[in-house]
């Protein structure tokens, strides 16, 4: 069977959110990194987000070409709306990821250089691996995986529940600290969250019927 | 139990019986319905059902047996020589070929609109419409205006020739020709209307006239349409069957059809990838 007309559009609009796929790890993990360890990549971090924000809007464009043009149906239709959603799970990591490289700027002036990072670190690698996770599942359309993700997404709920009890409880004196890790693991937890959505888009995308993950 | 009766017999799962999975009026029932020309075998144990009060479309590529199966819904089928037909069709639980069942009956009460609009072309537009009232022994000249007037209002035309309804019916445009081709169907008080390929040789505007009027027509009438246009089927049928090579390889309800079909054949017949 040769090559359909609209095999090309799906192509490209694949190749778009694979890319987008590998350029939201960095971005997450390189906002990540500075929190952690120190390094003003804000202004890096934002273009990236925005590249991703922007292919979002070319797979966005390319989607509704594609559905005036060829009216899609069955596995064609659900690769187009699925690649949708999954395109804006991964513009939304870039805005997290920026969002988390901006904490420290917003507290600019208040000392957060005392806090114990050893938490954060944690739910960090955490969510990443999850991130991989999902990226791999988009890309392999294989979900073997999936109990696995479900499993850090569960962890990452707890840690993020019982690390939000725990902060609620610290003196005042520590706001600053406070705030910081309370915008930061919230951002993460909201990460973990679409790592999720992206793995359910892709098991319609391959079975046509829903996956609850979280 | 019937259902469960009737799928043992068929060996065919209920929901290609029955394409919502739910217990809902059927007009039209086949059982182990075999159909064909001569020694060509074209129909192959048709087991389904016919929502009343619904569009079913019924898709395929061409030569699978779509306009076959529905000429067999109103015993078309034996009107070419050498044609022969096995199996049931029942229409609210009468079969259609029982002996003593007038096949002139079956065609007023399962009416037929062609491809290409076939209006009488010596016939004015009303007498198009009141033709069968005619033949069905009709005369009175205020009876006849009354039906030709709601005949011509359900089919959507009556404001486009209410005031030329002594022109020829082959003076209208394609896509009137059509609507009074549906007219002179519902004149004579059909409950179901097949109509095969309907659009095909229409253009998008009058396409969607005839789209819509279909809408509107499944509030009083069951209609079956023999598409080769997916999209039609997508737009406007409840229910959509896949035939292939005389077979019914899927039947179900038209959003979950063409999003998720459960045949892979389907599934590639849909999205072009076929052969």
């Amino acid at each position: 069977m040769s090559e359909r007309p609209l095999d090309r559009g799906l192509n490209n609009i694949a190749k778009i959110v694979s890319d987008m796929a590998d350029l939201a790890v960095d971005t997450v993990k390189a906002s990540l990194s500075a929190y952690l360890e120190g390094g003003d990549i804000e202004i890096q971090i934002r273009a990236w987000s925005d590249s991703l924000r922007s292919m979002e809007n070319d797979v966005e464009e390319m989607a509704v070409e594609l559905i005036a043009r060829h009216q899609p149906v069955a596995t064609d239709l659900r690769a187009i709306k699925s690649s949708m959603k999954i395109a804006y799970d991964l513009s939304r990591f870039g805005r997290y990821a920026y969002d988390i490289s901006h904490v420290l700027q917003l507290l600019d002036g208040y000392s957060v250089g005392d806090s114990d990072n050893r938490f954060v670190k944690e739910m960090g690698d955490k969510v990443m691996s999850m991130l991989h996770l999902a990226v791999e599942i988009y890309k392999m359309k294989e979900f073997s995986k999936v109990d696995e993700l479900s499993k850090k997404e569960n962890e990452v709920d707890d840690m993020y529940r019982k690390r939000l009890r725990n902060m609620a409880q610290s003196p005042p004196e520590k706001a600053a600290v406070l705030i910081s890790e309370v915008l930061l693991t919230r951002h993460l937890e909201r990460i973990a969250d679409h790592a999720c959505y992206i793995v359910e888009e892709v098991h319609y995308m391959v079975y046509g019927r829903p996956i609850y993950i979280r | 139990m019937l259902k469960m009766q009737l799928a043992k017999q068929t060996s065919v799962n209920t929901q290609m019986l029955e394409p919502n999975g739910i217990r809902e009026k059927h007009k039209i029932r086949t059982e182990e319905l075999n159909a064909w020309f001569g020694k060509n075998h074209v129909l192959k144990d048709i087991s389904m059902m016919i929502r009343e009060y619904a569009i079913t479309a019924i898709i395929g590529p061409s030569g699978c047996g779509k306009s076959t199966l529905i000429r067999c819904f109103n015993r078309m089928h034996e009107l070419v020589p050498s044609a022969r037909v096995s199996g049931t069709v029942l229409l609210d639980g009468r079969n259609i070929y029982d002996r003593g069942v007038d096949p002139v009956l079956v065609r007023r009460i399962v009416g037929m609109v062609f491809q290409k609009p076939n209006p009488f072309p010596t016939m004015s537009v009303y007498d198009n419409v009141a033709a069968g009232l005619k033949l069905n022994g009709i005369s009175r000249r205020k009876d006849l205006d009354e039906v030709v007037r709601q005949s011509l209002e359900q089919a959507g035309l009556w404001d486009e020739v209410k005031n030329d309804l002594d022109k020829s019916g082959a003076s209208l445009s394609g896509g009137q020709q059509q609507r009074l081709c549906i007219a002179r169907t519902l004149a004579v008080q059909p409950q179901i209307m097949l109509m095969d390929e309907p659009c095909s040789a229409l253009d998008p505007i009058a396409t969607a006239k005839i789209e819509q009027l279909m809408i509107t027509l499944k509030k009083r009438y069951t209609l079956v349409i023999v598409t080769h246009n997916m999209q039609q089927a997508a737009r406007v049928s409840d229910n959509t069957a896949f035939l292939y090579l005389g077979r019914l390889v899927e039947y179900s309800e038209t959003s979950r059809f063409f999003e998720n079909p459960s045949d892979p054949l389907t599934e590639k017949y849909i999205t072009g990838k076929f052969g």
